[in-house]
Order: structure tokens, then sequence, then C-alpha cells
């Protein structure tokens, strides 16, 4: 069971990597951005991005298992940031490789597909991690004026 | 993820309900392969149950569409996607590379 804190534009959800962790985080980041009153376009762009990230951080850290996940958002007067942090084995997505999507089928590569969404979805995507520490995703979306 | 399947002349129509994500992508993948087993290579998948699709559901649907093309003179068409469901599909530019209508009888139709 996550558990889910809330201050003023400062909402934290913290659970593990568990069958149905996903579906959580979505149902999180839906509930966190209606609060934060976000338009339906960026709460899309932000679940995409996040589901992304979760399940990078679930199979490049933890190995597909079980494992500890944190994610904070926070929005300030120009955009929401949004950290996602693990505590497992250091990984980088910055030489992951370009998707190759056109109209032709044979052509067509999927190899990073995911932080290709998050780059897309999201205005700034950074990743680092730490030796024996973990890593972590910070992405942010500018709001709508 | 649930999915029931309804059989056409030209086509077999697969539903699809509730998220198509990492955790739930393979069960769709082995439900496609259970269709393509049974020589059913044109295919429609009506996401109107769908309302969240990601990468890895994303990539089941290019492979299904590869097998069912490449040898097999298939096809797989896309069918009433949710605004946030084609909103990812249109991210990703899969609107070039698969055939998608507004609701599951025009993709029946349309084999």
């Amino acid at each position: 069971m996550a558990t889910i804190s809330k201050q003023e534009q400062f909402y934290v959800w913290e659970g593990k990597t568990i069958k149905g962790f996903l579906h959580e985080l979505s149902d999180f980041v839906e509930e966190t951005g209606i609060a934060m009153g976000l338009d339906e376009r960026a709460r899309c762009d932000i679940e995409l991005a996040v589901g992304e990230a979760a399940a990078n951080s679930w199979e490049h850290s933890y190995g597909g298992k079980q494992g500890r996940l944190r994610l904070e958002m926070e929005k300030d007067q120009e955009a929401v940031e949004i950290r996602l942090t693990d505590w497992g084995k250091p990984y980088t997505l910055e030489n992951a490789p370009e998707p190759e999507v056109g109209s032709d089928l044979d052509k067509t590569n999927l190899n990073g597909l995911g932080l290709m969404i998050m780059r897309k979805a999201m205005d700034k995507v950074e990743t680092s991690s730490v030796p024996k520490v973990g890593n972590s995703i910070i992405m942010r979306k500018r709001l709508a004026r | 993820m649930e999915a029931s399947e309804k059989e056409y002349a030209r086509c077999l129509l697969l539903k699809v309900e509730g998220r198509v994500d990492h955790d739930t992508a393979p069960a769709l993948e082995k439900r496609i392969d259970s269709v393509f087993k049974k020589g059913q290579y044109r295919l429609v998948v009506d996401f109107s149950g769908v309302d969240y699709i990601s990468s890895a559901g994303l990539r089941v649907l290019v492979s299904a569409l590869k097998k069912a093309r490449r040898f097999n003179r298939g096809d797989v068409r896309l069918a009433a996607l949710s605004s946030r469901t084609k909103d990812a599909v249109e991210l990703v530019g899969f609107n070039r590379l698969f055939k998608i209508y507004d609701t599951a009888v025009d993709a029946v139709g349309s084999f």
C-alpha cells in the first residue's frame, strides 16, 4: 500500500514496484493534476511521462522486481516539476537510442520509445544516478498561459 | 486488462478493456498471438474501453502489425481511440503506421 502526502502544491507518492503500481501511480498523477488545476492535456502528458519513467525504474533499476519508488509533484508559478526517485541499480538513459517511426514498417525501430515519449510529453527531462544510492528523473511541464 | 473477440467474415474484432501498460501489455501480446495462431491475420483492435496505453502497449501493436503484414497479407487496424490513447499514438507518430478509424464498425467494414 502506497503512502500519499500532500502539502500545498506539493504532493508525494511512495510505494513499491509491485503488481498494479503503475495503475496506482496513474491515478495519483490524475488526482494531483486535478487538484493543481492542470488542464486535460497537461494531465495526459504528465501521466504518459510518469508511466514511462516509472516503468524504466522498474525495469532498469530493479530488474523487473520489487523496489521502492518515490514520486513528487510540485507546482510553481511557471511549471509542474515531477521527481521520480528509486534506490536500485544505477542506470542511464543518456545513451538511449532514438526510435525510428515512419510510414515504412520495415524501417521502424522502437528502441528508446519510452524516453522519446517522456521528452515529447514534457518540456525538460533530466536523469541522474548515484552509485550505491539510486536514480532520479526530473521532468518539468510548463503551465499553459 | 480484459479482451473479447468477435469473428466477422473478413476480420476478427478484438475489444480491449482497461489499461495497456508495462504490466498488462504481455497479456495483450499473448491474446493477439493466439488470434494469429488460429490463422486470422486481419485484426481490428477496438480501443473504446482503453483509457491508457504506454510504450509497452505500443510496441505490442507494432509487433502485431509486422507479423500480420509481412508474411500473411493481413493487417492490424485500430478503432475508437479515446482522446488520451489517441494522444499517445500521435505523440510517437504511430498514426503514420496504422490505419485508424473512429468506430469499430468503420474499421471492420474497411477490410
